[in-house]
């Protein structure tokens, strides 16, 4: 449908063959990019040729493609998912970039994020933090009405609002400082808005804040670059709202 | 007795709980914003008493005795003495901070672009560690009087120590007029981003009085920068030997 010529790019992508591997960049000519495709599209099509070769293809992390699973990554251009408002790299077309561009692409560096393949990290850290208290504990049975228990409009807006997180890691891959704060107090957020995790509140900032400090993530300097690289728009607000859990729960800690 | 009456009775020990709070990066965040607050609170008045170098030289020699002799001499070291917990506090956990940041990224990118953070916050350790280096050369200057004794020594007509004349000595010295301006320069960096992102290291977040205290804050700082620039300035360019 587009109007516009399909184009040629070069690539500066980080290739490492394993954990190990000091790795390094390589690059690769796109061509025949169409706008229309999407970035992960153009990559499937570098890939193509790679394999045609017989050469390795560019391992990189993909599953729903419409920007809700959150396993897509990639540092595109000094930017977590190329830094547009409200995208995943699966999202982002190739309607963005130029013909003749050059397009860097690394995979999100902290140290709990470590590279498995090329493009590829081990998030499994942020499951460690959810585990830490990411969840309500109730009891098992039926499930209850969902309607059973009233929750005002705004309050489940503002849950619902932290709830949006998909847990790609952009928040870590942007901060100066690679500190997970945006993720973790999304799920905080998420869960204190709401009767059924207000039980758990204090307790849950402690732990999961505290889980944090131990993976490895840094700390947050305010500088809000997670807030603008998340593709998801989660608000600076939650941030504000976890720490004055973890502050309460700190102060009054009995155990 | 219920389990939280146990829990309640059986408490963590004081250094734990005071401990945990400390070394986590969050607490470290509230004691860096708590510090800094203060120490702002002091430059404001540093700065309001220094202004009084623009009066005749009595109001700020009288002024000087004042401070040295209130409460016996008790209350200058009262505030020397928390100042300085305050200082070692904000600049101990910023560079405990700063160390864990840095191990966080092992490998660097090779192409970084910036968001939406500004030049302030990302120089801020950097501007910190300055603003404190040229600390302890101020401190030496006007306080123990090691840089220059011989200024730092003199007497007005009544005796007292003259805080006027020494002022104004220094700053008829264009080198040490630069160096003054710019450690203000750093001064105004650090509390560009320290005013305004305070709010939010507490846990204070709100969509309308947020974006005023920040804005707020920002004037402040850039009140304090013109006033602390205008002191050597203004002394260089009226001539600074009375």
């Amino acid at each position: 449908m587009s109007s516009q010529k399909s184009m040629n790019l070069t690539l500066q992508v980080w290739r490492q063959k394993s954990k190990r591997d000091a790795g390094g960049f390589t690059t690769y000519q796109a061509k025949g990019i169409s706008p229309d495709q999407s970035f992960l599209e153009m990559l499937d099509v570098v890939n193509e040729e790679l394999i045609a070769k017989g050469e390795d293809p560019i391992a990189f992390d993909h599953d729903c493609r419409e920007g809700i699973c959150g396993m897509c990554s990639l540092y595109i251009n000094g930017a977590p998912h190329g830094g547009f408002p409200g995208t995943t790299t699966c999202q982002l077309h190739m309607r963005h970039f130029k013909d003749g561009d050059e397009i860097t692409i690394e995979p999100w560096r902290a140290k709990p994020f470590p590279v498995l393949k090329d493009l590829i990290v081990d998030r499994t850290s942020f499951d460690r933090l959810v585990q830490a208290g990411g969840y309500v504990s109730v009891n098992t049975g039926g499930a209850p009405d969902a309607n059973a228990v009233p929750i005002p409009k705004k309050e489940a807006d503002l849950a619902m609002d932290a709830a949006s997180c998909i847990g790609c890691g952009a928040c870590v891959a942007a901060c100066p400082n690679a500190s997970a704060m945006l993720f973790v107090s999304a799920k905080i957020s998420q869960l204190r808005h709401l009767p059924q995790g207000e039980a758990e509140r204090k307790k849950r900032a402690l732990n999961m804040l505290t889980r944090a400090d131990k993976e490895g993530f840094g700390a947050c300097r305010n500088h809000f670059e997670c807030e603008a690289a998340c593709p998801k728009d989660i608000p600076r607000r939650v941030m504000a709202e976890a720490y004055r859990d973890f502050i309460e729960a700190s102060a009054l800690r009995e155990e | 007795m219920s389990e939280g009456e146990r829990v309640v009775r059986g408490a963590l020990p004081f250094s734990r709980l005071v401990g945990g709070f400390v070394m986590s990066s969050v607490g470290a965040k509230v004691i860096m914003a708590l510090t800094g607050v203060v120490l702002w609170l002091f430059l404001i008045g540093h700065l309001v008493g220094n202004l009084q170098i623009f009066q005749v030289p009595d109001a700020i020699n009288s002024y000087a005795v004042f401070l040295h002799t209130l409460g016996h001499g008790a209350a200058l070291w009262a505030v020397r003495a928390s100042l300085l917990a305050c200082l070692f506090a904000h600049v101990g956990m910023g560079l405990r901070l700063a160390a864990l940041n840095r191990a966080a990224r092992p490998v660097a990118y090779a192409k970084t672009r910036r968001l939406r953070t500004s030049p302030a916050a990302l120089w801020m350790a950097a501007s910190g560690v300055l603003l404190f280096v040229f600390l302890v050369f101020h401190l030496n200057h006007f306080t123990t009087g090691m840089f220059d004794p011989a200024s730092f020594g003199l007497k007005d007509a009544e005796g007292r120590q003259d805080v006027y004349r020494m002022v104004r000595i220094a700053f008829s010295n264009p080198g040490l007029v630069v160096v003054y301006v710019v450690a203000q320069l750093f001064v105004f960096s650090h509390l560009l981003h320290g005013t305004a992102s305070v709010w939010q290291s507490i846990g204070v977040n709100h969509p309308v009085w947020t974006p005023v205290l920040s804005g707020m804050g920002r004037s402040l700082a850039l009140l304090i920068f013109l006033g602390n620039i205008a002191i050597p300035v203004i002394i260089l360019i009226v001539g600074g030997r009375p």
